[in-house]
């Protein structure tokens, strides 16, 4: 069992680097796309129409993607209330609670987010960018794969607390 | 009966502590689930197509720019021209750290950003100079709202998307509270100096060599807000695109003054990226929620509660400035922004109060909110920063909240304070 939870740490590091370079990568393409439609405007006379939904795409991914990174760095806020004068073990059974009924919300906008993509989204388009791309890539993909990476975390704070550590040297 | 399930499930699971988002969230799913009619694709729906706006686009960037110009050189060139501005005032660094926060607003975002960047130095250099460590927290904590007060504004930019009103207005509008702000929270400084409430050191006048010295090696920073404010002032651009322009002018600047690097530019994003994501997540997840609110004619409901017992638009805001501020108190500035606005929003709006005049009393009234326990996120930075505890950083911040509620009066009975510059502007 500590074997399988140091493997499922380091897939878990490594689905946080993919989502901080999701993150770098849609900041520097909000950046180059705002400022790119300003220079545009400005110095050839030539709105660019497209750069506004690329740009609010980008956005999209990098809020949903990057609400995930900010679920594994703990950055959630959340109001401190009375659970730090609780007992040891009573604050881990809350947290195992707490951590269910989010992995229940969380695999709720997986499964709904898939009913989004397939009834609703499938044969809409993207509006001004030059290829025409599903608006599922943008819109229900992104919390999709979010939200799943999320059950992933939250089922590893689960195992976490439930799991006993074995682990100390004799 | 199901409706209060809504709200009773949310404030039970924010104060089992359950993080703000997954909350609003969990509220509005079970909701669904008991109502048994609309189905749960619904609120897939509302979180991403509420999300596909352009000008939330100023949300990233502004985040960025905070947190681009609060790396080390440049904070710190604004801080010593701030020093030689006002550092020989009774009240010494305090007031620095006040006039360094004001200059530094006009090119941060958010009150987090202002905390955590110039935060830091404007407490190391208090406590170096003798200043008791919590009255540093305290001063800072007070100072860092008027960062999301004047121009640029992260909140400002939800307000003004919710309701659908110009977000060049609400930042104009921001100007002339936010100075207000700062100037009298420099009044209490030097009453609680001169009254020897504080021991505070003064220093030396800088000379006039001195501080055109410390004004050219600020003068590239300086620029930015500027940029922004004329950008604003004259129209060439919006918002969103001043946000793009200053941060790619930090960006640069950084590397001119070789405090950034590739490496390092890099984590800055990373770190933005997430910041406003975080904080992105729950303005999602409160589409729902809100759409929820206001299907069950909640906002109409309570409008008609408040309109039965007057209709006077003075005693109205007055109403609502009391329970944002006890709201304040125990939550988080956004979830009670995207909770409150469907609700208290129409109701002013039919009692003929301007809409950039209500968004300004709001933002300045939640803002006060992070300075007030228990909950209040720019004493939790800042505390940190001063290493003092809680209960001393809530004792240093209580005069200063004479001063911030002051603020608050005028600018709610006096909408001509909010609404001179951008009437002045685009009449």
């Amino acid at each position: 069992m500590a074997r399988f939870l140091a493997g499922y740490r380091r897939a878990l590091d490594g689905i946080g680097r993919v989502e901080w370079a999701i993150a770098v990568v849609t900041m520097a393409i909000i950046v180059a796309c705002i400022f790119g439609q300003v220079v545009s405007r400005y110095l050839f006379g030539l709105p660019l129409v497209w750069v506004e939904e690329l740009s609010t795409y980008a956005f999209i991914w990098g809020s949903f993607v990057g609400a995930s990174a900010g679920l594994k760095r703990g950055l959630h806020l959340r109001i401190e209330s009375f659970v730090a004068r609780l007992t040891a073990s009573a604050r881990r059974g809350l947290r195992v609670v707490l951590d269910a009924l989010m992995i229940t919300f969380c695999v709720m906008l997986v499964v709904n987010g898939v009913t989004a993509m397939r009834v609703f989204e499938w044969h809409q388009r993207t509006i001004a960018l030059p290829v025409e791309l599903p608006r599922y890539l943008f819109y229900s993909t992104p919390l999709i794969l979010a939200a799943a990476s999320m059950v992933l975390t939250l089922l590893y704070d689960v195992l976490e607390v439930v799991v006993p550590e074995r682990a100390t040297p004799a | 009966m199901i409706l209060s399930l809504l709200f009773l499930s949310f404030l039970v699971l924010i104060a089992l502590e359950m993080p703000i988002a997954f909350a609003l969230g969990l509220a509005s799913a079970s909701y669904l689930v008991a109502e048994g009619r609309t189905p749960l694709v619904i609120l897939v729906q509302r979180m991403t197509s509420g999300l596909d706006s352009f000008p939330f686009l100023a949300l990233p960037l502004f985040v960025l720019a905070g947190h681009v110009f609060s790396t080390g050189g440049i904070a710190r060139r604004i801080y010593d021209f701030a020093r030689a501005l006002v550092g020989h005032l009774r009240g010494g660094l305090a007031h620095v750290n006040v006039v360094g926060s004001m200059i530094f607003a006009g090119m941060s975002g958010t009150a987090q950003a202002d905390a955590a960047g110039l935060g830091v130095i404007e407490i190391e250099e208090m406590k170096r100079d003798g200043f008791d460590p919590a009255f540093a927290g305290a001063v800072t904590a007070t100072s860092a709202i008027i960062g999301p007060i004047i121009p640029p504004s992260v909140i400002m930019v939800i307000f003004a998307v919710m309701t659908e009103i110009s977000v060049a207005r609400l930042f104009l509008g921001g100007f002339v509270p936010g100075i207000l702000m700062g100037l009298s929270l420099m009044a209490v400084i030097y009453w609680l100096v001169v009254s020897g409430r504080v021991h505070a050191p003064s220093l030396p006048r800088a000379s006039y060599a001195e501080l055109a010295r410390t004004f050219l090696a600020a003068f590239p920073a300086l620029v930015a807000p500027i940029f922004l404010i004329g950008g604003m002032l004259i129209g060439v651009a919006t918002p969103t695109e001043l946000g793009a322009i200053v941060v790619v002018y930090g960006i640069v600047l950084g590397f001119v003054y070789r405090e950034l690097t590739w490496r390092s530019l890099l984590d800055i994003m990373g770190r933005a990226g997430i910041t406003y994501a975080v904080l992105v997540f729950i303005i999602a997840v409160a589409f729902p929620f809100g759409w929820l609110v206001a299907i069950n004619q909640v906002p109409a409901t309570l409008a008609g509660w408040i309109l039965s017992i007057t209709t006077n638009k003075w005693l109205v805001l007055a109403c609502i400035n009391v329970v944002l501020l006890i709201a304040g108190c125990f939550m988080e500035t956004t979830a009670i922004l995207v909770i409150t606005v469907p609700v208290f929003f129409p109701l002013v709006k039919a009692l003929g109060v301007d809409p950039v005049h209500f968004g300004l009393v709001m933002v300045i009234n939640l803002l006060i909110g992070t300075c007030t326990p228990p909950f209040g996120i720019a004493l939790f930075i800042t505390m940190q920063i001063a290493q003092v505890s809680f209960a001393r950083i809530v004792a240093a911040v209580l005069p200063f909240l004479v001063p911030m509620l002051a603020t608050l009066l005028l600018v709610t009975y006096f909408p001509q304070l909010v609404l001179f510059l951008p009437n002045w502007i685009q009449p």
